[in-house]
């Protein structure tokens, strides 16, 4: 419920659709486009739903908590549908304290909220918003992007009803732990390619992927699932577009993370080179160093991965898309651009003698 | 993985009196004992299994069965157990583990079939995919391979040496369930005819758990079903022992395009053609999504699709290709071309990387014939193809000319190879590509001399499986099956319970 954006808007939901229809169909609805949020001024009117709602959404926008307490009614009730053995923020609570309460759990449990409401539909009392929702579970990593439908009853311009439909089967699987038992079956896909052990095939064009930190590999599975990276141009990363959406979710995605974590053993390093270039990439990678570590150990605070098992190949590959775009341009994609505005700073004919570097590097 | 390697002796059985005591006495207590009884009914002996194995009614089960399967669409059959094994010596003892609980068992490699043929209602799907050796062998001329392997990382192990097997079109096909079936391969006229001819040998566990090898002078039966039962293979592969050819040294592809209405005169053309060039001359006839660029020129019916004809020469130079390639440049089909590119150098890389462009994965089916009328197949495209409910449909005709093979299962003949892939996003669309797809296969059968078992749509058309065999090698795999498997431990081919 944080910010509205026009791609969220966008989004069509035929569930969504079959809602709005029938309640436009049996109420003779008023619409209003969520845009319109600045033209409210609830205070001119005896009843203003509309209005009350658009104030609400906009004082969330900008964290008012205070301005969302003072729109809930004493005697209101804020209901989110879901499992509440599972969802801290489930079930049905009272009152502003209940809605503050409400909100506690939400921020307590979840990260980069995203939010947006497609329409604002009204009938007498009543305002139907449906939009969608997407948020990170801090404990788990867990990621969903799920719709949803608030429904709104106003009196006298206080919120006295609260309900939120949402797929809450998908919002709960967030919340689920990564099994590395199941996902050593999902590794199943993996192998064919990165090796039983996840040591990577240079002749596969599949690089190592034990030991490597879980974060680094959840986030560029997330990004093919995504597209965000692998353009079909990226051969081989176009070609784990297909593997990493034949993960089922992103439990399966986190299952399969949390297997690969528990892999180890030595990377394979057939394709090292040691020729005279590697003295004139041990200088030119002093740049990259700043973030991956004298060693190529990586830092994961600011998501450098670690490079040390990289084989020449892999690293040449990933430096030419990312100078050319096909990694680090997508707007999703915040790492890839760090990454892209600092190869920026280096010589693009330094490429092959930083990667026959990285090849040497032991890292801790 | 190391070239110098010696390769060990094979160990023959993986513990002779571990079999005995094993199918000996558990299968007998497996009859008369109730714990073997509750052993039998509950997945009893899997403990050896744990951590990579899954009961159907257990946990993990689903993550399990979905991933045995490459494409997308997920075929709705339930085998009992799921086991995964890390070495030979699992495979033993998960084939006598069948056997104990008289489970019907199924191998599955790289899960590339089309029709998930691996996956059946009961028994035991057992997955090889973690045996993943490769080495030359000493003489420098064989290459030791384990099923688990991919063909694009076997060609690029075996390119420092200088060599080069025979593997699929797309570089992420498994050699396993490939070379098994049949295999049409790069360079395919000249290697073999069909890549299984260079498997030299195997090492395969049999129905009663033991690991035999087989070749053409030792266990020669078995080895005649390996060469091409593929699927109603009664036994594992364990490893290959396959017969390299060296790298060519100039791979050179040149291409013409045409418009779909075309098509028919086009493969009578590609048919003059193809006899008149050299063995390692592979002549594709693809009809596949026209360019934007093509589709505006054309007018009428059809003008989605387009006609590649592509010719790629494995040689040793420049010269070479074009000199074998101056029957196609020569023929007057090439006055009807819309667009060409002129020679170009290759890899077997750039080659396994444009094919895999044009097939992601996705939704899947495949189906085939083998066809000495490539004019009536082509009639037939051209009446389909712009009928067909995904876009993404891409029909290849394989020059194959007249191959003359040993003596072994694999025996299905044809001058054209036609396939023809669907390749779809939604499931809401299965039920109208299906039908569309079985329609034109049910058409094309009238032109056929039998069909491709790897490629051929085992779930859409069951009833002409025994198409993918000559009469005759279809009754004596029925008799080698009795003789190898007498329990049959082994599911039969799918479909023929
Ligand atoms: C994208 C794509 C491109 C393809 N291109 C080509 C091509 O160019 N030419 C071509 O000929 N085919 C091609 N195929 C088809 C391919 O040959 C089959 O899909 C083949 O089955 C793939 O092998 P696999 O190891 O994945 O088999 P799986 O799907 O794992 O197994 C199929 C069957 O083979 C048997 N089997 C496999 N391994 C063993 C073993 N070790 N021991 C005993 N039985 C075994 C099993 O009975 C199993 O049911 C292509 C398929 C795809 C998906």
């Amino acid at each position: 419920m944080a910010h509205q954006s026009k791609k969220g808007r966008q989004q069509r939901s035929i569930a969504l659709l079959i809602i709005a229809a029938s309640i436009a169909v049996t109420t003779g609805v008023v619409r209003a486009n969520g845009n319109n949020v600045a033209s409210a001024s609830p205070a001119q009117k005896a009843n203003d739903p509309l209005g009350t709602v658009q104030a609400l959404y906009a004082a969330f926008e900008t964290g008012n908590m205070e301005a969302v307490r003072s729109l809930i009614a004493p005697d209101a009730t804020w209901t989110y549908y879901g499992p509440e053995a599972v969802l801290p923020f489930a079930g049905t609570r009272k009152g502003p304290a209940g809605v503050m309460d409400f909100f506690a759990k939400v921020s307590a449990t979840l990260t980069d909220a995203t939010a947006s409401q497609r329409e604002m539909l009204v009938s007498g009392d009543t305002v139907t918003v449906p939009g969608w929702e997407e948020s990170t579970v801090k404990t788990t990593s867990g990621h969903y992007k799920v719709a949803n439908v608030h429904i709104f009853k106003i009196r006298d311009n206080k919120i006295v009803r609260f309900e939120e439909y949402i797929d809450s089967g998908t919002v709960a699987e967030s919340f689920a732990v990564a099994d590395p038992a199941r996902g050593k079956a999902y590794f199943t896909t993996c192998s064919g390619c990165h090796g039983p052990n996840g040591e990577g095939n240079a002749d596969m064009h599949a690089p190592p992927i034990s030991g490597v930190p879980s974060d680094y590999i959840l986030r560029q599975l997330r990004n093919f699932r995504a597209g965000v990276r692998g353009k079909p141009d990226d051969f081989y990363g176009y070609q784990m577009v297909g593997r990493a959406n034949a993960l089922p979710g992103d439990l399966a995605t986190r299952d399969l993370v949390s297997f690969i974590a528990t892999l180890s053993g030595p990377a394979d390093n057939t394709t090292r080179t040691h020729d005279a270039t590697i003295a004139k990439g041990k200088t030119a990678y002093e740049t990259c160093a700043v973030c991956h570590g004298a060693e190529g150990e990586g830092n994961g605070d600011i998501g450098a991965p670690p490079l040390r098992r990289l084989g020449a190949w892999y690293v040449r590959t990933q430096l030419a898309n990312f100078r050319n775009g096909l990694r680090g341009s997508d707007p999703k994609d915040a790492f890839g651009a760090q990454m892209r505005a600092a190869l920026g700073q280096v010589p693009e004919d330094h490429d092959a003698a930083i990667s026959a570097y990285v090849a040497t590097l032991s890292g801790k | 993985m190391k070239a110098d390697e010696t390769v060990l002796p094979v160990s023959r059985g993986c513990n002779r009196r571990d079999l005995l005591a094993g199918v000996g006495v558990a299968s007998i207590l497996a009859f008369f004992s109730p714990s073997a009884l509750w052993a039998q009914n509950n997945g009893g002996g899997l403990e050896q299994f744990a951590g990579r194995s899954a009961t159907r009614n257990g946990k993990d089960y689903e993550p399990w069965r979905q991933s045995m399967i490459w494409q997308y669409r997920k075929s709705d059959r339930h085998p009992e157990i799921i086991i995964q094994a890390n070495s030979i010596d699992d495979v033993c003892a998960a084939v006598k583990l069948a056997a104990d609980l008289r489970k019907k068992i199924t191998t599955r490699a790289g899960g590339h079939s089309m029709s998930a043929c691996f996956l059946r209602d009961d028994g035991i799907l057992l997955d090889v995919s973690r045996l993943q050796e490769v080495r030359l062998a000493p003489n420098g001329q064989e290459v030791i391979v384990g099923p688990g392997v991919i063909g694009r990382a076997l060609n690029e192990y075996l390119r420092p040496h200088n060599l080069a097997v025979a593997t699929a079109h797309c570089g992420m096909v498994p050699v396993s369930g490939f070379w098994l079936g049949g295999g049409v391969a790069w360079n395919g006229n000249a290697w073999g005819g069909m890549a299984v001819f260079n498997i030299n040998g195997v090492d395969i566990v049999t129905a009663d758990g033991e690991l035999r090898h087989a070749s053409s002078t030792e266990n020669a039966d078995l080895f005649w079903a390996v060469r091409g039962a593929g699927p109603g293979l009664f036994g594992v592969v364990v490893r290959f022992y396959v017969k390299c050819y060296p790298l060519p040294k100039s791979i050179q592809s040149t291409e013409y395009i045409y418009h779909l209405s075309d098509i028919v005169e086009v493969a009578k053309a590609v048919e003059e053609i193809g006899s008149q060039v050299a063995d390692n001359v592979e002549l594709l006839t693809i009809v596949a999504q026209a360019s934007p660029e093509h589709a505006e020129k054309c007018h009428g019916v059809g003008c989605n699709q387009a006609v590649y004809v592509n010719a790629i020469v494995f040689g040793d130079s420049v010269g070479e290709a074009q000199e074998k390639l101056a029957p196609l440049h020569n023929h007057p089909i090439v006055q009807k071309a819309i667009g060409s590119h002129p020679m170009k150098q290759e890899t077997f890389e750039s080659l396994y990387t444009a094919n895999e462009r044009s097939f992601a994965q996705k939704r899947w089916q495949a189906d085939n014939v083998m066809t000495d009328r490539a004019d009536k197949i082509a009639e037939l495209l051209l009446e389909s193809v712009p009928n067909c409910p995904t876009d993404n449909n891409a029909a290849v005709l394989v020059y194959k000319g007249n191959p003359r093979f040993p003596d072994a299962a694999y025996g299905i003949i044809g001058k054209f190879y036609l396939a023809y892939y669907m390749v779809w996003d939604d499931a809401a669309d299965d039920l109208a590509v299906a039908k569309y797809h079985v329609d034109y296969f049910k058409k094309a059968k009238k032109y056929s001399n039998g069909s491709y078992l790897n490629e051929f749509n085992q779930e859409g058309r069951p009833e002409d499986l025994p198409l993918c065999f000559t009469s005759d090698a279809w009754d004596k795999l029925k008799g080698l099956r009795r003789k190898w498997d007498p329990n049959s431990v082994f599911h039969n081919f799918y479909g023929q319970q």
